[in-house]
């Protein structure tokens, strides 16, 4: 049986909750556990209704994450980072693979589903200045904006005859040049024109409105960082 | 003698570099007073928003002199963030001054005090209880305009300025806009109002000027209104249908936008669009060229089902000139824009030359797409878009904020395609462009079509255009229209 979930957390609790998801993958030494980080994450936004909308906005990117499973399954060998004598090893560029997409699906997750006034909020209640919070706020609402000006670019380019999507990989990169030019001066213009709606509102987020914490957002902290916990220890003492 | 008691301007000037924006610009306005002041592009109206507001010379550097004074107090020298408590600005782009994601937080955002009457206050006093939970984008643009002021409100200014508010409104939420403004003036606010044309709030405003030439006047406007008379018919009367939707049904996500569309459009006719915000218009349109594909149904352009053909490969037969044109210009001259798309297609520029010339842009072609004005604009993206020869031109919106000088540019430009036998759709609000330049209209409304025949027809039956919420026509509203 669906359970519909009505769960209002704490700005805190979702920041508290992203920086740790976010971690776990870099924490994670095996496939494994990736694949318990990925299926958690996955089941979570069932749970809260968002998954559709979240993976239908990491469309886009499928391919590049499609594209780290041969580079580090052929390239490790000469990465610059490490020193390996792998050769060619497709687990380990499955496992990385893995790990791109569970960044960016906590990623992504995060930016669609925390809204700008919460992470104000939580940087207020962390003691740091208002005006931190409202550029990290304006940043992420920024993105959507850079989103839907790059889809109406895009339009209208391919009608005007532009094939994007046709040729060798080095001619499609180029189709996209001319889709740059126009987004970078639109992104500047609405910078510019966002510092100066930001200077014609003069108090904005002066009220400093702080709510304790409640029983179950105190409850999901803790949870967190019993999870950070036991994945390091998995990792760094049961995995070799 | 000092005016106490009121927003006072006197002998405004303003000019950038040795070019003069604003000369002598004198006005005063009263508390509770709604005051418009009109004019074509270029006329100053923005730069006189932004000298109220200080956003001249504190961010944009500018040379001002004169005086601004509000209750005998100067405020020219006074920074931005000073002058706003008393002089709120509504900026033309008004979306960008929404920071929230739904209306209530937006508002709790310029909250001062914990106090949470203010913030039900607030709701109350500007009618947007029920909206309190919607997410901005879900607003309608007057809606959006609202939640702007409501939020400058917060900080009690005593003026409120306004660029161009119903630029890119439909007629309902001019509506809305209207209202916004008579509350306004109830709690004794006053209001100025810029614009080219504010048609829709005339019943609202109090005093009318008209900014020109560096000067204000007062309104002695002929009005232009088209005719029944002066009407240019050239009904297309053939059967030769160059598109059509066949029972086409889209949505974006959950719900359909568009239900059970079935239309036929002829070649060589002028075929307009009209409907209120978000009832599919600019979604219909996007079929034509093969941009969206219909989700049941079937679209044939041509003789070709679009669902067979990318855009790229309709873009040969169908041209689209979308609204905002400078937002989407790659090129640094006139010339090397036109070509771009000829490129793409034929890779060579035969048509480039033809197409300047039919724009009058020719003499610009070394010119730098950005420096030319509104109305260029828009003549170059449709140079683009004929450099391409096209069949079927579609126009979205082409009439959103243009004075009227561009519509006359634009309406000369339709009359040129359909000289040369090009099928074009117009995508409007504007019911007397339509009237002049349109040989049948479809009314959308909620994704269906509502009507469809004749323009004169549809737009002089008072009880459709109210139930389908468009605009009237000027000559048959009965309203003083002073801004066609």
């Amino acid at each position: 049986m669906f359970i519909k979930i009505k769960l209002e957390l704490d700005p805190r609790t979702k920041i508290t909750l992203f920086i740790t998801w976010f971690s776990l993958p870099f924490f994670c030494k095996d496939i494994y556990s990736l694949l318990t980080v990925l299926i958690s994450t996955v089941l979570v936004l069932i749970l809260l209704r968002s998954a559709t909308l979240v993976f239908r906005k990491m469309k886009i990117i499928v391919p590049l994450i499609l594209l780290a499973w041969p580079l580090w399954t052929f390239l490790s060998q000469w990465s610059l980072f490490h020193t390996s004598t792998r050769g060619v090893d497709p687990i380990f560029g499955l496992f990385m693979m893995l790990r791109l997409l569970s960044i960016i699906t906590i990623s992504t997750a995060f930016i669609l589903l925390v809204r700008p006034t919460e992470i104000i909020r939580s940087v207020i209640s962390l003691k740091l200045p208002s005006s931190l919070g409202v550029i990290v706020a304006l940043a992420f609402r920024n993105l959507y904006i850079i989103a839907e000006d790059y889809k109406s670019i895009k339009e209208a380019h391919i009608s005007r005859g532009l094939e994007l999507d046709k040729g060798s990989l080095i001619r499609r990169i180029k189709n996209y040049i001319p889709l740059l030019i126009p987004l970078i001066i639109k992104s500047i213009d609405n910078a510019e024109k966002l510092v100066l709606a930001l200077e014609l509102r003069p108090n904005i987020m002066t009220r400093r409105k702080i709510k304790p914490l409640r029983f179950y957002d105190i409850l999901i902290m803790v949870g967190c960082i019993l999870v950070v916990i036991s994945v390091i220890y998995y990792s760094f003492y049961m995995v070799r | 003698m000092e005016a106490v008691g009121c927003l006072e301007v006197r002998n405004l000037n303003c000019r950038f570099d040795s070019k003069w924006i604003l000369r002598s610009v004198s006005f005063e306005i009263k508390p509770g007073e709604a005051l418009a002041i009109i004019g074509p592009s270029a006329s100053g109206k923005t730069t006189l928003a932004y000298c109220l507001s200080g956003i001249i010379p504190n961010r944009i550097p500018g040379e001002v002199s004169g005086s601004v004074r509000v209750d005998g107090e100067e405020f020219l020298g006074k920074p931005i963030r000073e002058r706003t408590k008393t002089i709120s600005i509504v900026l033309q782009n008004y979306e960008l001054q929404i920071f929230g994601l739904t209306v209530e937080e937006d508002l709790e955002l310029s909250i001062k005090d914990n106090d949470e009457s203010t913030l039900e206050w607030i709701l109350r006093f500007f009618e947007l209880e029920k909206y309190r939970d919607y997410y901005v984008h879900e607003l309608s643009g007057g809606l959006k305009h609202r939640l702007v002021i409501a939020s400058a409100i917060l900080s009690d200014p005593k003026y409120i300025v306004m660029d161009d508010p119903v630029a890119n409104l439909d007629w309902k939420s001019k509506k809305t806009t209207a209202r916004t403004i008579e509350l306004l003036k109830e709690r004794g606010k006053g209001v100025v109002i810029l614009g080219r044309r504010l048609k829709g709030l005339e019943k609202v405003i109090d005093r009318w000027i008209y900014l020109a030439q560096d000067c204000l006047e007062n309104v002695n406007q002929k009005l232009n209104h088209p005719t029944v008379e002066n009407r240019k018919t050239m009904l297309n009367t053939t059967e030769d249908f160059i598109i059509e939707f066949r029972n086409v049904y889209y949505k974006y996500s959950r719900e359909y936008v568009l239900k059970n569309i079935s239309l036929r459009i002829r070649k060589g006719e002028v075929y307009a669009v009209m409907g209120p915000n978000g009832s599919g218009k600019t979604t219909l349109m996007k079929h034509v060229n093969g941009l969206l594909k219909p989700f049941r149904g079937s679209v044939i352009v041509k003789d070709m089902d679009t669902k067979k053909y990318s855009p790229a490969e309709m873009s040969r037969y169908v041209g689209m000139v979308f609204q905002d044109p400078e937002k989407y210009f790659v090129s640094e001259t006139v010339w090397d824009e036109v070509a771009f798309g000829v490129r793409n297609l034929i890779g060579s520029e035969e048509n480039v030359e033809e197409a300047l010339r039919m724009v009058n842009l020719l003499d610009k072609k070394k010119s730098s797409p950005y420096s030319l004005s509104m109305g260029e604009k828009l003549r170059l993206y449709i140079a683009c878009v004929l450099a391409m020869s096209p069949e079927i031109v579609i126009l979205d919106e082409p009439t959103t904020g243009q004075d009227e000088e561009t519509l006359k540019q634009i309406k000369d430009a339709i009359e040129k395609l359909k000289d040369m036998g090009r099928t074009v759709i117009v995508v409007t609000h504007d019911s007397d462009f339509v009237f002049s330049v349109a040989d049948r209209l479809t009314i959308l409304k909620d994704g269906t079509i509502y009507a469809e025949g004749n323009p004169l027809q549809l737009l002089s039956n008072p009880s459709l255009i109210e139930e389908a919420e468009i605009e009237p026509l000027s000559i048959l509203s009965g309203e003083k229209c002073l801004s066609r």
